[in-house]
């Protein structure tokens, strides 16, 4: 191993000659005063640091270097700072002499955890959850499929091990499923609904046959006699009709499913608009994984919400619900599809019955496990079999036989059948050809097919893609466009839609906080998941369109129900369950992401809102120009909700210190262009206040008129907006800089390698392809395909 | 190159100190029993409100605090100090900063944060291998605060009943068969793998490289931790007079919940099953069941000066206190060879926050408890010029007679412990 401290102090750069003369001079110009061996200003000092190379720290430090001075962050606006065009072509030759030390960075890496149970369940045609057993990933440059963030350790290989196993248990149906049966449950039939209705329990009633619940909590609606007396596979339907909903409301009820009581996972199967009557019914229906005994939660949710002694002036809304039924298990293949998958179909394969297995409303049923009659043959099949799918390509001869030869040990050690089979599919998903991707030293067909999947659906190549890299078609620049097509038109560009934009806008941290019920009295979890369901929608909508990735900042579009328009003031949108388009006025605070209440949520605590974690993340997300970390010692804005101070006070006082300002004249103004929002997305025009005031309480709620919202502000250059509207319309004005800040962050995810000064030119090339393309979000996907960043070892 | 530097580069290759604990347990059995260390580090998630916790005056007849009352009132005054103004020197992002508590690795919060070993850690690849479990890593809230060399965030137990059946419950004959069978299973497994892996990086010409080198080091280390676990299966484990807990689902029930957690941190350090232990404790957007409470902790946290937040947010780490109190009380009852257990363990209550209502990481709340320390004390530091945080754990490790000078920030031990 080369020792990384004698090469970071081996060469001076500026004595090695090694660097071309116009940055050296640059560097001695606007850099050294500072930054030589007498004053290292932020520990930096310029003079020794050599040139880059793979060694983390000196390209790091570069990075750095380099773009603080494009930000303009430095030099610092005392000392004379060069132009833009100088600063640029200093940027570029540092840039060229990363990327001859860098390349190639390595692309080689293990599976995160979604990747390695979204693979798992391809591969073996199971849903056993999986990723829940392995430690989280940590991530680089904002993603966690990055090589460099997979960091490997025992504790994660004992676990990949345990996952093996539980992967293997799945695949396996243990029990012969009944035949599939319809249970029913009408609920004024049963005895408990019977009770909460006499004794008024949670206020609910009866009409018209059907019960009646207002509030998603307690008594829950039972409809024990449904439930599924065994795991499987059901078709869930259940009828339900509103109940004095009033005048503009559409009511809607969300359905879980999950055990009836404790805390255990409720997986929610869907928000439903209650329309009909007590005669003529909305029947809700879904097909899903259920357990033995689980139920389904009906759950009222009432928007706008009724509270008893403030809305005296209409009758309590509610939903009635009739009757609810499952049907299945409607899987009834046994053994199971994926034991087929996974075992084969040989005749030498059978079922045996081992010990009983209790379960509660069958009785006789036995555990069954596989036996083979010439188990050597079936498992060297097996495991051949298995072996080029799970690696994603042909294996040598040589290779399989080592897991055959693991397996058929443990046969020969007097392990069943069952035993060998489970240890060398153990052994082939612990492998490394299993568990690394961009592991070839060449990129050829199969590794370009392993690479778009890993892109655009989180797990391994579907047959398709297999098939095609077999007859070697994919080193054709027009199959892999049509297949990237295909791939995105399949249900499991989904994959892609969650992580991207999980990571890249933050929404995973969509329920971090919960808004504080008196500051935001009016937040509900039906605005939560409509959130959610509106910026994914958003991406959606952009990529099926190829529309151009500006609306990200700004768009004459959002993606709406009646919820999220209700929030956003914005009539005309009715019912909650389904999302549309809705065009927005010309003058609307709506339209791009910085205007959607789930971004505003994620970048505000629950209580109170930061111009400054605002600003932080636009810089980052879209305008990819992230600010550096604040210096150490220099203490954060402590906020202030009892509305004596304002915000643009204490950053005022903030900015006072250099070197404060030097990052907050970039951070400020995002910020504020989006304090026009509060820590739900509401437009506000002034502070929700808990401390008393002269303007008193606001109408029907506990909080108080507090100062007036703080508007406007101006661009580092001096630009000036008045608010949201204006700022957002000069961002916009900026296409190149949101492009390439997409660019990146779909290079980043794409290849799994960090993206850094050094592949500078490939980010522009994709930014130019895009815009012949008038800057498509799916030409941009296109381009990234195509870039060598994508493509090269 | 020494070994700092060996480690620095990233976790690079394998480290000296986890060939040392490689070693077959019977070349360690020498160990006297008489001096056995421990430790023991909680995070509180949400911070402690430090104008609550820092007594004004400093040095051994410091005022009393709100915090601080509960620990007085547990009989423990002597065997604890309360430290103000240490910081980890770099590390920022709020809550990210979780991740640096026990690491002390900078800038948490930046998109491409790369952790470093925790200090658990750090210690069990140096004594783990003298117990059944060489650490445990518990969390009442999800995530853990435990790191691997490498930087991979260590799975944290939050159910005491699962961690009461590994540690205490003897499974029947069937159960014990068939977990050396997998055992045996994965030591075949591990031993394919990593003859695969060494082809693999032939193959690619970069047997140098960064990935497979970890790949390789950690099949190598799961093997020799199978041979040991094979090892600890044939032996029985510790018998202990206390019925089996009974998790609580209920996130409300924040004392329940927090009792059956030190009660076994408490039966785990006693029979030695282990002697690092580290919990994150709890802290969500739960509205917790005590009386006065009627927000979610998480928000109350974040008071913004309100003053009747910081009410209910006090109630609620007053409890935090008087629970922490009761646990050091036990190990101060519970006696080892004449000596308290408390005295041989080191324990911290701390958090990554300063100041949760700003997510200020600098001027941490931090609590430490026995050891063999000087304490009674209020120990302050200027945190206009703070000590790193990491030298209290170089203390630590001392304490558990590591020859150790540094680690991670941390350049010696915290001045005024010893």
């Amino acid at each position: 191993m080369p020792s990384i401290r004698a090469t970071v102090l081996l060469s001076a750069l500026l004595a090695s000659g090694a660097l071309a003369q116009e940055p050296k001079d640059f560097l001695a110009r606007h850099c050294l005063d500072c930054h030589d061996a007498d004053l290292q200003k932020g520990g930096l000092r310029l003079d020794t640091l050599s040139l880059p190379t793979k060694a983390p720290h000196t390209a790091d430090t570069w990075s750095k270097v380099v773009s603080l001075i494009e930000s303009g962050e430095m030099p610092p606006a005392k000392k004379p700072r060069p132009k833009a065009p100088v600063r640029a072509a200093f940027a570029a030759a540092i840039g060229d002499e990363l990327a001859k030390a860098l390349y190639p960075t390595p692309g080689l890496r293990r599976m995160n955890r979604t990747e390695y149970e979204n693979t798992v369940h391809d591969l073996l045609g199971t849903d056993t959850p999986l990723s829940d057993l392995l430690p989280e990933d940590s991530s680089v440059q904002g993603f966690d499929n990055v090589a460099t963030g997979l960091g490997i350790s025992s504790i994660l290989m004992e676990r990949y091990l345990e996952a093996a196993n539980a992967a293997f248990e799945g695949a396996i149906r243990r029990i012969r499923p009944a035949p599939a049966a319809t249970r029913r449950a009408v609920l004024m039939e049963r005895k408990e609904n019977i009770e909460s209705v006499d004794k008024k329990k949670g206020g609910v009633i009866e009409v018209g046959g059907a019960f009646v619940d207002f509030t998603p909590g307690w008594p829950p609606a039972r409809i024990d006699s449904a439930h599924p007396i065994e795991d499987g596979v059901y078709r869930c339907r259940a009828a339900v009709f509103p109940h004095e909903p009033g005048g503009h409301r559409t009511l809607t009820v969300a359905v879980f499913t999950g055990p009836l009581f404790g805390d255990g996972k409720r997986v929610l199967q869907g928000i439903y608009d209650v329309g009909g009557t007590p005669e003529n019914p909305r029947i809700i229906e879904f097909t899903t994984r259920m357990k033995e005994g689980h139920t389904l939660h009906i759950l009222p949710w009432v928007f706008p919400e009724h509270v008893t002694w403030r809305d005296k002036h209409e009758e309590r809304p509610g939903v009635g619900i009739l009757w609810a039924e499952t049907h299945g298990p409607l899987d009834q293949a046994f053994p199971a599809a994926s034991q087929r998958t996974l075992f084969g179909n040989s005749a030498t394969l059978r079922m045996v019955e081992g010990e009983s297995y209790y379960i509660r409303h069958r009785r006789g049923v036995k555990r069954q496990h596989v036996e083979s009659d010439s188990p050597r043959e079936d498992v060297e099949r097996i495991i051949r079999e298995l072996a080029p799918r799970a690696f994603r390509r042909p294996v040598e001869k040589d290779l399989v036989d080592q897991f055959v030869g693991l397996a058929l040990a443990r046969l020969d050690e007097g392990g069943s059948f069952e035993q060998a089979v489970r240890a060398g599919v153990s052994a082939l998903l612990c492998s490394p050809h299993f568990l690394l991707v961009n592991r070839h030293p060449e990129v050829d067909d199969y590794e370009i097919a392993s690479r778009l999947s890993y892109f655009l659906w989180s797990s391994m190549p579907d047959g398709v893609l297999l098939k095609l890299a077999a007859a070697g078609r994919l080193s054709d620049p027009k199959i892999r466009r049509a297949q990237v097509e295909r791939m995105l038109a399949d249900p499991k560009r989904e994959r892609f839609v969650e992580n991207f934009t999980g990571q890249w806008l933050n929404l995973r941290d969509i329920e971090f906080t919960t808004p504080d019920k008196k500051l935001y009295p009016e937040f509900d979890e039906l605005l939560l998941r409509s959130m959610l369901a509106e910026t994914h929608g958003f991406f959606r909508h952009i990529l099926t369109n190829d529309l151009s990735v500006v609306n990200f900042v700004d768009s004459d579009f959002a993606i709406l129900n009646q919820r999220l328009a209700d929030h956003y003031g914005i009539q005309g949108v009715k019912g909650h369950e389904k999302l549309r388009v809705v065009q927005l006025p010309t003058d609307s605070m709506r339209g791009g992401v910085m205007a959607q209440a789930s971004v505003l949520k994620v970048t505000a605590n629950g209580t109170s809102t930061s111009p400054v974690l605002r600003g932080v993340w636009a810089l980052d997300k879209l305008l990819g120009q992230p600010a550096s970390a604040p210096p150490s010692g220099v203490p954060a804005v402590e906020p202030d909700i009892r509305g004596a101070t304002t915000i643009r006070e204490q950053l005022d006082k903030h900015r006072d210190i250099a070197s404060c300002a030097r990052c907050h004249v970039r951070i400020d103004p995002p910020g504020f262009a989006m304090e026009q929002f509060n820590a739900i997305g509401g437009e506000r025009e002034y502070y929700r206040s808990l401390g008393k005031n002269r303007q008193g309480r606001v109408k029907n709620t506990v909080y108080y008129v507090g100062p007036d919202v703080e508007k406007g502000g101006q661009w580092e250059d001096g630009t000036k907006f008045g608010g949201f509207r204006e700022f957002r319309r000069q961002m916009a004005a900026k296409p190149d800089l949101v492009a390439r800040s997409l660019a990146e962050k779909l290079l980043i995810y794409g290849t799994g390698r960090p993206v850094g000064l050094a592949d500078r030119a490939a980010v522009e090339e994709i930014v130019a392809q895009a815009k012949a393309q008038g800057l498509g979000l799916r030409s941009m996907i296109h381009a990234v395909v195509e870039s060598d960043l994508f493509l090269r070892p | 190159m020494n070994r700092r530097t060996f480690l620095r580069a990233g976790g690079v290759s394998m480290a000296l100190p986890m060939l040392q604990s490689m070693e077959p347990r019977r070349a360690q059995a020498a160990e006297s029993k008489a001096d056995v260390r421990r430790m023991v580090a909680i995070c509180a998630p949400l911070g402690i409100h430090t104008p609550n916790l820092f007594p004004k005056t400093t040095g051994a007849d410091y005022e009393e605090t709100p915090y601080l009352e509960p620990l007085h009132g547990a009989g423990v005054k002597d065997k604890f100090s309360v430290i103000s103004g240490l910081m980890h020197p770099l590390v920022d992002g709020g809550h990210h900063a979780e991740r640096s508590f026990l690491t002390g690795a900078a800038h948490p919060g930046q998109p491409s944060f790369r952790n470093t070993i925790s200090v658990d850690q750090y210690a069990a690849e140096r004594i783990g291998h003298l117990t059944r479990f060489p650490f445990l890593t518990l969390s009442a809230n999800s995530n853990g605060i435990s790191y691997t060399r490498s930087g991979v965030q260590i799975p944290a137990e939050q159910r005491p009943s699962r961690i009461f059946k590994r540690l205490f419950l003897e499974g029947t004959e069937a159960e014990k068969s068939a977990q050396l069978g997998r055992i045996k299973d994965g030591q075949s497994i591990m031993d394919l793998v990593a003859g695969q892996t060494r082809s693999l990086a032939r193959k690619i010409g970069r047997e140098d490289h960064e990935t497979l080198d970890q790949y390789f080091t950690s099949v190598r280390e799961v093997e020799q931790r199978l041979i040991r676990a094979e090892d600890w299966v044939k032996q029985p484990k510790p018998k202990v007079n206390v019925p089996p807990p009974k998790d609580i689902e209920d996130r409300a029930n924040f004392t329940g919940r927090m009792e059956l957690m030190f009660d076994l941190m408490h039966l785990a350090l006693q029979t030695d099953s282990t002697r690092l232990i580290t919990l994150k404790g709890a802290g969500g957007n739960e509205v917790v069941n005590l009386r006065g409470i009627d927000d979610g902790w998480h928000n109350l946290s974040h008071h913004g000066k309100d003053p009747n937040k910081i009410k209910q947010l006090s109630i609620i780490e007053r409890e935090e206190m008087r629970l922490f109190g009761s646990f050091l009380k036990k190990l101060e009852e519970t006696k080892e060879g004449g000596c308290a257990l408390l005295d041989k363990t080191s324990v911290l209550l701390g958090s990554n926050l300063g100041n949760a209502s700003s997510h200020n990481n600098t001027n941490l709340p931090i609590v430490v408890a026995g050891g063999g320390f000087k304490h009674g004390r209020h120990l302050a530091f200027d945190p206009a010029k703070p000590p790193p945080l990491c030298n209290l754990y170089v203390s630590f490790l001392q304490g558990l007679g590591l020859e150790i000078g540094e680690f991670s920030s941390g350049t010696g031990t915290l001045r005024g412990l010893t």
